[in-house]
């Protein structure tokens, strides 16, 4: 459905996106997972014909852009990663401003602000709604033309957990009843896991890694995690030699660090019966699989929030 | 049917007349000047104008001094200013000077000869001593002087002034009411949204145009009502001559605003280059003021001036009763204007 080959684009000298190439067939929800200055906005703005790659081709549907601009307006729908409204403007006029550039009734934007949970907002002006209601807002502008392509630049960032779990059942709802194709970018790992199959890991315009959660794990980082804080440390090495320990890392000064381990339940027991028989006492214990964070920072050697 | 031109123009006057503040600054603003200006030049009083003597002078001397001074301290000639002597010491006269308060001091040289101190660079120091020397030269003539005051309609400076802020009204509106929504639309990043829709392009500044064209009208029409009850103003040449060059008007400010709005992606940018347009023309195309009194020079650059065309156009409708025929040049002027730089505008246009 969506095709990108060798796609690139430089500012100032920076090459924002480098070489990239990537399919996305229909249907496929997909996130674009990376940190800020990754190139995600710029990869998504060439997909919504707002930006023109310098080199490479984008074909949607067969469709191109410069070319096919009116058809494949139609086709998509999205939202910016910031848009502001006309403040003196109320939500339902504002859905039925944008409505009137599809040629759409009246009665199509009521409908869609059901689907966003925002009837009744219908009387507020734009400039009073909170975050969460102008991205849903955002949100229902982008499906007011039932698009077959929704590209939603970070839709939940700044957004309080309650607010983006609630763009998230929408979301999902309309994977479930419409089949609409989805591209998303987010720097929240835990966001491109709830909603997408499949997740592209981008940093420096660039393709670090493409699949599911899960294969994603299993190829670029295995293992489980264990944390914990001591009084002291143990004996030179001995943890590092504990049977399943792929890794230990020490943090700050303090007893505190972090074991990478192939299985926790193998690996916690023998770690809690050394501690035990040097007598050192476990102030703090944790133990997680690994996360898309961890596997960012494997790639990037930086974390996804910074 | 949910047509978008239609809610693109709506959409301009429910922003304009929700907010409360545009509404103030849009229309009731330019009445306020045009009240203000119109009182301030036309009913203002003559001032009494003081004029002092020095005591020593009057004292060691002149005996015709006083009875001239008599005589003149009542003297006012029909409507021409009365004056106020003061006796006073020489250097009270300088300080009173030096602040202004005063601008000539008579002191009495010889027998019958007087000093007129003033700074000949103070047109009302001239003034004062013209006036005095021709009631102290021409003592028996006096009562043959007389003075016609201008007030027929067309004639008045308020006569000058409506057209000339009608034109401005037209100009400001336009350039700020189009030039500064369409650079917000960019920087709010409503227009990069509103591009990504299969809006068309045309329509979006259309939308801007019409409604603005609209509120311009209606400033116009308030200014004009206004103008009609408190200073008796009419439009003595043609209605049609008036509103074509008022749309033509409008068509010039539109396309100027639309090249003005093309690229600025800031505040300060976009307010710098609107700033840099509306100021030098509000302060050289005569709106207040004739530009008569430029060099020779800037006059024919002025001429050229898109508010200087509507405001001479505007003047003479109103008060040289022109015709459609007559204006003609302004109106191809301003339509030239408008297109070019619409069409410029239009060519470097930054929609994303």
């Amino acid at each position: 459905m969506i095709q990108l080959d060798k796609v690139s684009k430089s500012f100032k000298g920076v090459k924002a996106v480098d070489q990239l190439s990537l399919t996305i067939v229909k249907g496929e929800y997909v996130a674009l997972l990376g940190p800020n200055g990754a190139g995600k906005t710029t990869l998504v703005e060439m997909i919504e014909g707002l930006q023109y790659p310098d080199n490479g081709e984008i074909t949607i549907n067969g469709l191109r852009w410069k070319k096919d601009d009116t058809q494949l307006r139609k086709l998509i729908g999205l939202s910016l990663q910031e848009t502001k409204f006309i403040d003196k403007l109320t939500v339902l006029e504002t859905m039925v401003l944008f409505g009137s550039f599809y040629g759409l009734s009246k009665e199509r934007a009521k409908e869609v602000m059901q689907v966003v949970n925002l009837e009744a907002k219908g009387k507020a002006y734009t400039v009073h709604l909170s975050g969460g209601q102008r991205q849903k807002l955002a949100l229902g502008i982008a499906l007011l033309n039932s698009p077959q392509i929704l590209l939603l630049d970070e839709p939940t960032t700044g957004l309080d957990p309650n607010a983006r779990r609630e763009i998230w059942e929408i979301l999902l709802k309309l994977k479930q009843e419409r089949g609409t194709t989805l591209i998303l970018t987010t720097h929240y790992m835990e966001e491109a896991e709830q909603l997408c199959d499949r997740i592209v890991i981008i940093d420096s315009g660039r393709i670090l890694g493409d699949g599911t959660l899960s294969s994603l794990l299993a190829t670029f980082s295995r293992g489980e995690i264990i944390t914990f804080q001591l009084d002291r440390k143990p004996s030179n090495g001995e943890l590092q030699q504990l049977k399943g320990v792929q890794e230990l890392v020490w943090v700050g000064e303090q007893a505190e660090g972090r074991l990478v381990v192939e299985d926790i339940t193998q690996t916690l027991p023998r770690f809690l019966a050394l501690i035990n028989a040097e007598g050192i006492a476990l102030l703090a214990l944790g133990s997680r699989k690994k996360t898309l964070d961890d596997l960012f920072v494997a790639m990037t050697g930086r974390r996804l929030s910074e | 049917m949910n047509n978008s031109l239609y809610n693109l123009i709506a959409v301009q006057f429910k922003e304009f007349f929700r907010e409360p503040a545009i509404i103030f600054w849009a229309l009731i603003f330019p009445l306020a000047i045009a009240g203000v200006l119109g009182i301030a030049f036309t009913k203002q009083e003559e001032p009494v104008r003081k004029i002092a003597i020095i005591e020593n002078s009057l004292a060691s001397g002149s005996s015709n001094l006083a009875k001239l001074i008599e005589r003149n301290s009542q003297a006012t000639v029909n409507d021409l200013p009365s004056f106020e002597f003061i006796n006073m010491t020489a250097e009270e006269a300088a300080l009173k000077l030096k602040r202004g308060e005063i601008n000539v001091f008579i002191e009495v040289a010889e027998q019958d000869r007087l000093n007129f101190n003033f700074d000949p660079l103070n047109a009302e120091g001239r003034l004062v001593y013209l006036m005095l020397e021709n009631n102290f030269l021409q003592q028996d003539r006096i009562h043959a002087l007389a003075v016609k005051p201008i007030t027929t309609q067309g004639n008045r400076y308020i006569d000058f002034l409506i057209p000339g802020l009608i034109a401005l009204g037209i100009m400001n509106s336009c350039i700020w009411g189009i030039g500064w929504n369409l650079i917000e639309g960019r920087i709010k990043k409503l227009m990069r949204r509103m591009v990504a829709t299969p809006m068309r392009k045309s329509y979006f500044l259309l939308g801007h145009i019409i409604s603005r064209a609209v509120l311009a009208a209606l400033e116009a029409a308030l200014l004009l009502i206004f103008a009609y009850y408190v200073f008796d103003i009419n439009i003595q040449g043609s209605y049609l001559a008036f509103a074509v060059v008022f749309f033509t008007g409008v068509m010039a400010f539109a396309g100027i605003a639309v090249f003005a709005s093309s690229r600025a992606t800031t505040t300060t940018e976009g307010n710098g280059i609107i700033n840099a347009i509306v100021l030098p023309m509000t302060i050289l195309s005569g709106i207040f003021f004739s530009y008569r009194s430029f060099p020779d020079w800037a006059i024919t650059i002025i001429e050229k001036l898109p508010l200087t065309m509507l405001a001479d156009a505007l003047r003479e409708i109103f008060n040289e009763g022109a015709t459609l025929a007559n204006v003609g040049g302004y109106i191809a002027g301003m339509a030239i204007t408008g297109l070019v730089f619409f069409v410029a505008g239009l060519r470097i246009y930054k929609w994303y």
